[in-house]
């Protein structure tokens, strides 16, 4: 009973410390958006050329350029290619020479098709060379084919699939945006500073006196101590919910298809923060010391847990070992495995991390809590 | 029955003695006054017994036999601290709740106790503020409320006056006062003397963590002086014989100071009648007359040679 009376004391605070709120809500989001913006072309994985304008003529008759028509002049749309039947060739050319188009695909009655590009960088007439060159090739092995088996020429040129090629990449998982790693990534750098919610929690109690004020009621040392922590998680876990919300359904961040497991890490990174911040109190007596060696733990676990910039491909062997000496580094890792690649390895691993650090930290305070004369 | 009782206690910080062997009884309806300058170990001697702090010797047994530390000795005691010991962004209301749901009482109960409290001191109509909007005075009524709401036996108020108006000085005075009508122990810690002249039923003074007298107030009194002194204000005193004065019954001196004349009498015999004769016999219009009684400075700085505030 006393525990949950102190719980739901520390969770009012939580939600009417401005300082905090803003801290704690308004920051991280502002952080992401800012970040997201910022850095979101580190993250981009395709490249936008435009619409190629392509101008195109058909002479011949038959089964060969109605396919043509069909199969990639109709298709046209899919690929972002823009095609404009065009009357007078020598009138296309100095279009094409004036750059106001980008190529031109003329089908002869003789079936053979001819292609005319504004110069040899032009990027979207090469992409346009590109597709057909595929369509063509694709077209002569068909042609191939019924030489051997003229019975199934119709049913190859009757088929509607359009897939010329298919794309295959090392890099074929699907990739965070900048969004998307820094809804994680700065998720993850707040709640480390929730550290503070537990450190000031101790020291504001015992400054104002009304920890002495608790202890001589019938409130064991330890309901006091279980109570404030349990408080801190409950309220830093209302305050990054409401940011996880924001960032799904307003800012439209990924958060996969398991955001359970996501959360529970989460969650046991805020029982570790908070427990640093409650140990720090007991250990430093001096608030201020306390708060300067926490402001100088959380950068760096942050930076090395990639919360500032992505350090999966930064630096040495060495320095990547050395990012896994963060705890933060275990829960963002964690977390894009099992959002980006169903990978859930290391998952017990962070959680363990951090609930290791918060019963050292916690066992730390209560031995301290323990000795002091109170 | 004995509330609380302390023997032999004695607390060191390091090579500093605090508090050193005191010895102090505290009856069943007292107001228990602890008179001393401030640094004198009133506040470590309330911390001791709260068990906010150790002692280095000597024991403390709270409402009869319960240890100062158990569970059921806390639940009767509440501590109104020397600092205003409460929630800045709680409301009033809530503060009061809070600390006294720490007692064990919920629900409809702990409603009515926190409501009664709040009435008690006159917060009933700021329920729902924050302190952070309350004067000093109101702060120290909230204080107040948040160590009675679970109704102890024993009520522990270190200084709990201090750096307020006297308007609110007063009310937590007769506070005091209506608390202990009810039933209440109260143990009052303060430097100020008149305080404690005002409600004490018993006094300890204290000076260098030691105890140095008990008693009540005219106990107290009657240590530092065998006389009674009354002042007679007169328009003109050249006109007092001051031999005439002498021949009267019980009076040892008598000071004539412009127009103030200071009468000395044996503290057994009761003149005072045959004083005022005096100056209506010989037609002396008296301006003032006060019975100058010691008060319990006086009996500091009789047995410290020092003032309470010094």
């Amino acid at each position: 009973m006393n525990i949950i009376s102190i719980i739901i004391k520390e969770v009012k605070h939580s939600f009417r410390d401005r300082k905090s709120m803003v801290m704690m809500i308004l920051f991280p989001i502002a952080l992401i958006v800012v970040l997201s913006a910022a850095f979101s072309s580190i993250f981009t994985s395709s490249i936008d050329i435009g619409t190629p304008k392509v101008l195109y003529n058909i002479e011949g008759e038959g089964t060969t350029s109605e396919n043509f028509k069909n199969a990639f002049i109709d298709k046209g749309k899919e690929f972002k290619i823009k095609f404009t039947k065009m009357n007078d060739i020598d009138d296309s050319k100095k279009k094409l020479i004036s750059k106001e188009y980008d190529a031109i695909i003329e089908m002869k009655s003789n079936n053979k098709i001819e292609f005319y590009k504004s110069g040899q960088e032009d990027l979207k007439a090469g992409v346009v060379e590109s597709i057909l060159s595929t369509y063509v090739q694709e077209f002569n092995v068909i042609m191939d084919i019924s030489k051997v088996n003229p019975s199934i020429i119709n049913s190859l040129l009757g088929d509607k699939k359009t897939n010329y090629s298919t794309i295959t990449s090392l890099n074929k998982a699907v990739q965070p945006s900048s969004l998307d790693y820094y809804t994680i990534a700065e998720i993850a750098l707040i709640i480390m500073y929730a550290g503070m919610t537990g450190l000031f929690g101790i020291a504001s109690e015992k400054n104002s006196r009304t920890r002495d004020r608790i202890l001589i009621s019938p409130v064991k040392k330890y309901e006091f101590l279980i109570g404030k922590t349990i408080g801190g998680v409950i309220g830093t876990i209302l305050q990054i919910a409401i940011v996880i919300l924001f960032s799904k359904y307003v800012l439209h961040a990924n958060w996969g298809n398991d955001i359970f497991t996501v959360l529970i890490i989460f969650i046991s990174q805020i029982i570790m923060a908070i427990s640093i911040g409650v140990g720090l109190g007991f250990i430093f007596k001096n608030e201020n010391v306390a708060n300067g060696v926490l402001n100088f733990m959380i950068p760096v676990m942050v930076f090395l847990g990639g919360s500032y910039m992505s350090v999966d491909t930064f630096g040495s062997k060495t320095f990547q070992a050395i990012t896994y000496l963060s705890p933060v580094r275990w829960v963002n890792r964690s977390i894009f495995d099992v959002i980006y690649n169903n990978n859930y390895s290391k998952v017990p691993y962070a959680i363990m991390i951090n609930i290791i650090i918060a019963v050292v930290f916690l066992a730390i305070s209560s031995l301290l809590f323990r000795k002091e004369n109170v | 029955m004995d509330i609380v009782k302390i023997i032999g206690l004695t607390k060191k910080f390091g090579d500093f003695t605090a508090v050193e062997n005191i010895d102090l009884t505290i009856k069943e309806g007292e107001i228990y006054g602890l008179l001393g300058p401030n640094g004198a170990g009133k506040s470590t001697i309330i911390n001791m017994i709260c068990g906010l702090i150790t002692t280095t010797k000597g024991s403390i047994e709270i409402l009869v036999d319960n240890k100062k530390n158990s569970n059921s000795a806390k639940r009767n005691i509440g501590v109104v601290p020397q600092d205003i010991a409460v929630y800045e962004d709680l409301t009033c209301y809530e503060n009061v709740k809070f600390f006294a749901s720490l007692y064990g009482i919920k629900g409809k109960e702990l409603n009515k106790k926190v409501i009664e409290a709040l009435e008690f001191v006159g917060l009933e109509g700021n329920a729902k503020s924050f302190p952070a909007s309350f004067s000093g005075g109101m702060k120290r009524r909230l204080n107040i409320a948040c160590a009675i709401a679970h109704t102890p036996k024993l009520l522990i108020m270190d200084e709990p006056t201090v750096g307020i108006d006297p308007q609110s000085r007063n009310h937590i005075l007769e506070s005091v006062v209506k608390l202990n009508k009810l039933g209440c122990t109260i143990i009052y810690t303060t430097h100020y003397m008149e305080e404690i002249e005002a409600i004490s039923t018993m006094i300890s003074i204290i000076d260098h963590g030691k105890v140095i007298v008990s008693g009540t107030k005219e106990e107290l009194k009657a240590i530092v002086t065998d006389k009674n002194t009354v002042e007679v204000t007169v328009i003109d005193g050249k006109v007092i014989k001051e031999e005439q004065l002498k021949e009267i019954k019980g009076v040892t001196d008598v000071f004539v100071n412009e127009n103030k004349i200071k009468i000395d009498s044996l503290k057994e015999i009761n003149n005072l009648d045959k004083i005022i004769l005096y100056f209506t016999d010989n037609s002396i219009p008296i301006r003032n007359i006060e019975n100058k009684v010691p008060d319990l400075e006086t009996v500091f700085l009789t047995l410290t040679g020092r003032k309470l505030r010094d």
